[in-house]
């Protein structure tokens, strides 16, 4: 009798046990789980707050959202979309293509007519990265633009008066003499210049008028590009900003935090960290590129938010995109700090401005750089990121050492470009 | 005895000299894990924290599962070095005692191994783990890395050393292959066992792409991927970061010091370092 009652009970509770598993797992079905795949710890408090926001809108998907670090984000991408796996939404920079060549991307054109969402509320220049091969693939979610920040409190210190928004190259050389004279210390850095090819070369050779890739050419050789790398190098010959060899562990954000730098040029993604840091409102101010016979030109770039091919979720994936990088997303992302909109509501820009609002000029200088901006010379032709890594050891380095001439530095510059654009 | 002293006394000194050179760097690692950020931050650098704080690590508490991370790699690490010595002990038995037919052209195929950078076998191995739907599982950080070519090739060395007659008088008792394995092989090559279990731990406890790569949720990541989590992009709180790495190369110091002296005996017998 007992046995029998045991045996009963055994089953019952193995009945019971089965049911409530089956009902459990019944009820998490009903839920959409959807995983977002990040790589910048800085953004994650803004990104988080849009996902919040999506999420309370709507309470049958749950979004569990990712940071990887940068190093290895496309390690992991690449593990997991070749598996058929990977998050359900994630970032993408000009490295898009080749996850399009791949397969692993999905087009959104169905859900972007269904929804008649329109691409004009975006940065044209971003949202046209996005489509590729007549199928838009991401919606846009922030671009670059390049500020000069400088440290107030440190010049008025000098007794040197601060940039103004109007000036020159010209002007920003002989503030940055003043401060190399007057400065109390020999580990005070009068400026900092981006001194990269991608970057500041390029920037500057696009400012005299030149163009680094032009009609599928590279054309460093120009004397546009032959001035650009010497302006850049007599910056550092005459000691305004270090010496390139030195300053792969300088971290310009940090210098101008501790009052170890009067100025610096610097990417809007960085903004944040200056804003965010223990200075009081009217340390630092923000004026635009310097210009160089009386125009600047910015690099700029984007990253775009896309969704996985192989998602199970599609439809709440899209969502997802929707929301991330709509006027309220953006504005939200926008909240919580780093990267600027590409959302053109004037809510999105207002909401970056305001939470960086520590830092005067902010808006007028951004509003310069979006004017006078440019594709990235890497974004606007993927194919010569393969070059970079030895423009930047192998031909950079060397001219900064004075190993190379300019001339000598431009010609293996355009034979690396052009090889790679073969 | 005058000449003996003095060249007792320049050992001294040199020892001292390396050692101090050895341990600067954990120190400063300690001191800056006990400053501000602010004071990470200074030009020229302090060497030492004034005055020190702890604000560094309630921020590794604060900003990372500390305890669930020191947990993981306590676990993984043990199953990893298990699973290791299973592997490559009966692999090395194969081998080396009852030399399998084609045992030179595996030893060739594993030497050939050894010299491929591990992480090529990223991509292959997420396929495999995922094709067995265990992305994200604490099994899935170590499973791969219980295959070891150099653990084999290791233990093949130490097990070639076991004398044949011990062998062959186990095998006349009628004793197993798996019990020969159990209480001869290994008992004889024991420091080998025991290197490659450290071994197996220390390249589990550093690990860090892997861990990044198969696994999504932070709670099933180890101290490696933890601490580069702590890192920005763009601006690191070096105290924080510092006192996440002291705080996490703790528990293998102890452990050194509890087994100081098997350690040094295993490794001096192995030739390994």
């Amino acid at each position: 009798m007992l046995k029998t009652n045991r045996r009963n009970f055994l089953a019952g509770a193995a009945t019971i046990a089965l049911l409530s598993t089956s009902a459990a797992s019944m009820a998490l079905a009903a839920d959409v789980n959807l995983t977002l795949m990040i790589w910048d710890p800085a953004q994650k408090a803004g990104v988080q707050m849009a996902v919040d926001a999506f999420q309370a809108a709507n309470p049958n998907i749950a979004v569990s959202l990712e940071q990887v670090p940068q190093d290895q984000y496309y390690v992991k991408l690449d593990a997991a979309l070749g598996a058929g796996q990977g998050p359900d939404v994630m970032w993408q920079s000009s490295k898009a293509s080749y996850y399009v060549d791949g397969g692993a991307l999905q087009p959104l054109d169905d859900y972007i007519a269904r929804d008649a969402l329109s691409l004009d509320g975006y940065k044209q220049v971003i949202a046209n990265l996005y489509n590729l091969g007549g199928h838009q693939y991401g919606i846009p979610k922030d671009f670059d633009a390049w500020t000069f920040v400088y440290n107030a409190t440190l010049l008025e210190g000098l007794g040197i008066a601060t940039p103004k928004a109007e000036w020159t190259w010209e002007d920003m050389v002989r503030i940055a003499e003043e401060v190399k004279a007057k400065r109390t210390s020999s580990s005070i850095v009068p400026l900092y210049y981006n001194y990269s090819f991608n970057n500041g070369v390029a920037s500057l050779v696009h400012a005299l008028g030149g163009a680094v890739i032009a009609d599928g050419q590279s054309h460093m050789s120009s004397p546009q590009g032959i001035k650009a790398l010497e302006m850049i190098k007599s910056l550092q010959d005459s000691e305004l900003i270090l010496k390139v060899a030195d300053s792969t562990d300088f971290n310009p954000v940090n210098a101008l935090i501790s009052g170890q730098l009067a100025m610096a040029e610097t990417p809007s993604w960085n903004l944040s960290l200056l804003s965010k840091a223990d200075a009081p409102a009217g340390t630092f101010g923000v004026v635009h590129l310097p210009a160089v016979n009386g125009s600047w030109a910015n690099d700029t770039n984007g990253l775009s938010y896309v969704m996985n091919v192989n998602s199970q979720h599609k439809d709440e994936s899209w969502e997802l995109i929707k929301f991330l990088t709509s006027d309220e997303g953006s504005a939200l992302h926008a909240q919580g700090g780093a990267a600027l909109p590409a959302n053109t509501n004037p809510q999105a820009l207002a909401a970056f401005v305001a939470t960086n609002g520590k830092l005067g000029g902010l808006e007028a200088a951004l509003d310069a750089a979006s004017a006078q901006s440019y594709l990235r010379t890497t974004t606007a032709n993927p194919k010569v990121l393969a070059a970079m890594p030895e423009i930047s050891s192998a031909v950079m380095g060397e001219f900064y050492s004075g190993a190379l001439t300019a001339e000598q530095a431009a010609q293996r510059i355009d034979d690396l470009l052009n090889g790679a654009l073969r | 005895m005058h000449a003996q002293n003095q060249a007792g006394w320049r050992i001294y000194a040199i020892t001292t000299i390396v050692g101090l050179l050895i341990l600067a760097p954990f120190a400063w690692m300690v001191a800056t894990g006990l400053m501000t950020t602010g004071q990470t931050l200074m030009v020229p650098p302090r060497l030492i924290p004034s005055p020190p704080t702890l604000d560094g690590v309630i921020e590794v508490f604060n900003r990372i599962p500390f305890a669930t991370l020191l947990f993981n790699t306590i676990v993984v690490s043990a199953g990893r070095a298990i699973g290791t010595l299973i592997v490559c002990a009966t692999a090395a038995y194969a081998l080396a005692i009852i030399k399998v037919p084609g045992t030179s052209a595996i030893l060739v195929g594993i030497l050939a191994l050894i010299m491929v950078p591990g992480d090529i076998f990223i991509v292959p191995n997420f396929a495999i783990i995922a094709s067995f739907r265990m992305t994200d599982t604490l099994v899935a950080l170590f499973l791969p890395s219980v295959f070891d070519v150099f653990g084999v090739f290791l233990l093949y060395q130490f097990f070639r050393g076991v004398p044949r007659e011990l062998i062959e008088a186990a095998r006349l008792d009628g004793a197993s292959h798996l019990r020969i394995l159990a209480t001869i092989v290994v008992p004889v090559a024991r420091s080998g066992i025991v290197s490659l279990a450290i071994l197996s731990v220390l390249s589990e406890w550093k690990d860090l792409l892997w861990p990044l790569v198969v696994n999504r949720s932070i709670d099933k990541l180890t101290l490696g991927p933890g601490l580069a989590l702590l890192r920005g992009v763009y601006t690191t709180d070096w105290n924080v970061v510092m006192a996440a790495g002291a705080m996490a190369a703790l528990p293998m110091v102890v452990i050194f010091l509890v087994l100081q002296k098997q350690f040094i005996t295993s490794f001096a017998r192995s030739g390994l370092k």
